[in-house]
Order: C-alpha cells, then structure tokens, then sequence
C-alpha cells in the first residue's frame, strides 16, 4: 500500500472519530499537517488524541510505536495523553504515560524499520498487541 | 569512535552513555562513541534508558540534580517529565519485585 493511501485511510478513521465525537463533544476538531502534535482535541474534555491505524498488526500481532524518523517522533513529541491503536477489528485505548510505562517495565527493545515508501527509516517499539491490551483503559 | 554494525549495537551504546546520568555528559558520550550521521537516532533512543540509569543512582541528591540537569527545550516535549515518569514506574516495578526501595537513599 502506498503512503497516500496510508494516508487516506488514517485520514478517514480519523474523521470517523471526530463524528462520533461530535455527538458529544461539539468543540471537538481534527488537526491536520505532518507535524501535528496530535490528530483530534476534546477541549471540553482538555483531552488531545493521537489515533494510529495499524491494519499490519492483524497479520503481524504487533503494533508499531515510533519514536524517531529522521527525526525525534511519535511517542517522544505527541502532545495527546490518549492514543487509540485501530487494528480495523480492535479499538485499543491506551494512555501516553501507559504507553511509556509499557516500554520500560516490559523491557521493549528498538527496532528500525525502513518501510518501501519511506525516505527514511523509522525507530520504533514492535510491541505484542496483547502486552498492549494489559495497559490498555477504557475509551475516553 | 566506533562503527555502528546493526541498531542493537547503537542500543547498547546508548544504553552505556545514559550512566553518565547528567545529561549534558550523556549527550557528550554519545557524541564521542557515535557516528555523525546516527547521532540523532541515538539522542532519541538514550531517552528510554535515562529513566533507570538515573534511578540507579546511589542518593536522592544525585537523582535530583540528574534530572536538573535535562534541559527545558529539548527537541522532545517535556523530556524532564518524560524522565520523571519512567523513574516513578521503574520505581513501582522494582517495589513490587521487592527490590530498590531499601538500597535507595
């Protein structure tokens, strides 16, 4: 798949969240650019949400968390306390401090992938999608 | 300066410098140890084995002044908090393995 086409879906699943969001939460907004801190913000709630699409987790069993490309990234720049990982099958809620907690207690090592579509390789955790459940919450 | 031969050895080296604790020497021991070009790589990977060098410390003094020494802007959001935060879930880890809390001063 294509990085426009990544793009697009992530763009959609997004845009999916913000409606439902929206029955609640009228001030709830999407950002958009490559350098957003964060993709939704509930500022009723004072809450920032980064949502990641990672459809390759239902044949690989884990879910990708970057922390470098090209640059600090991810996990070490996003301002959202909340991250939902979709699988397409599974909606995963996990907050940012659980996300870090994740990484050291379990002892996670790095990685670096370099997908075909992209200029640069990415440093990132490659974490079971069931150690993730473990330090999973409850949707916001 | 060593050759970088695959990114477990650039996490070892990493894991290495973030004993030197302060962080102003930390980024210094990577400076020495890692190549220009996987230096940015490996000031983002030394993030995530600060926490449990700092913690490893012998005095709360010395955990103190290790964490004052991370700077405000850095080019990760609030890297001290960041740090802070592994320290406290290092710590809760090592508790409930009950080791640390009567080793640390």
């Amino acid at each position: 798949m294509s990085w426009e086409k990544d793009l697009a879906k992530g763009d959609k699943v997004e845009e999916e969240w913000l409606e439902k969001l929206h029955g609640i939460f009228q001030q709830a907004y999407k950002t958009f650019g490559p350098d957003s801190r964060f993709d939704l913000s509930v500022p009723e709630l004072d809450t920032k949400i980064e949502i990641k699409l990672d459809a390759k987790s239902k044949d690989t069993g884990n879910i990708v968390i970057e922390y470098h490309h090209n640059k600090p990234s991810g996990i070490l720049t996003s301002e959202a306390g909340i991250w939902l990982f979709t699988t397409g099958d599974e909606d995963i809620w996990i907050t940012k401090k659980n996300i870090q907690k994740m990484i050291l207690v379990e002892e996670l090592s790095p990685v670096m992938i370099h997908g075909p579509e992209d200029r640069y390789p990415k440093a990132v955790f490659l974490v079971p999608i069931e150690i993730v459940r473990r330090y999973s919450s409850a949707a916001p | 300066m060593a050759k970088i031969h695959s990114f477990s050895h650039l996490h070892k080296i990493c894991e290495s410098a973030a004993k030197k604790t302060h962080y102003p020497l930390v980024l210094k021991e990577l400076k020495r140890q890692v190549p220009k070009d996987w230096l940015p790589i490996a000031e983002s990977t030394v993030m995530f084995f600060l926490p449990r060098a700092i913690l490893d410390l012998e005095t709360k003094q010395d955990r103190r002044a290790a964490l004052d020494s991370i700077p405000k802007n850095t080019p990760v959001t609030n890297l001290r908090q960041f740090v802070e935060d592994g320290i406290t879930f290092l710590w809760e880890k090592d508790r409930e393995l009950g080791k640390g809390s009567s080793e640390r001063r």
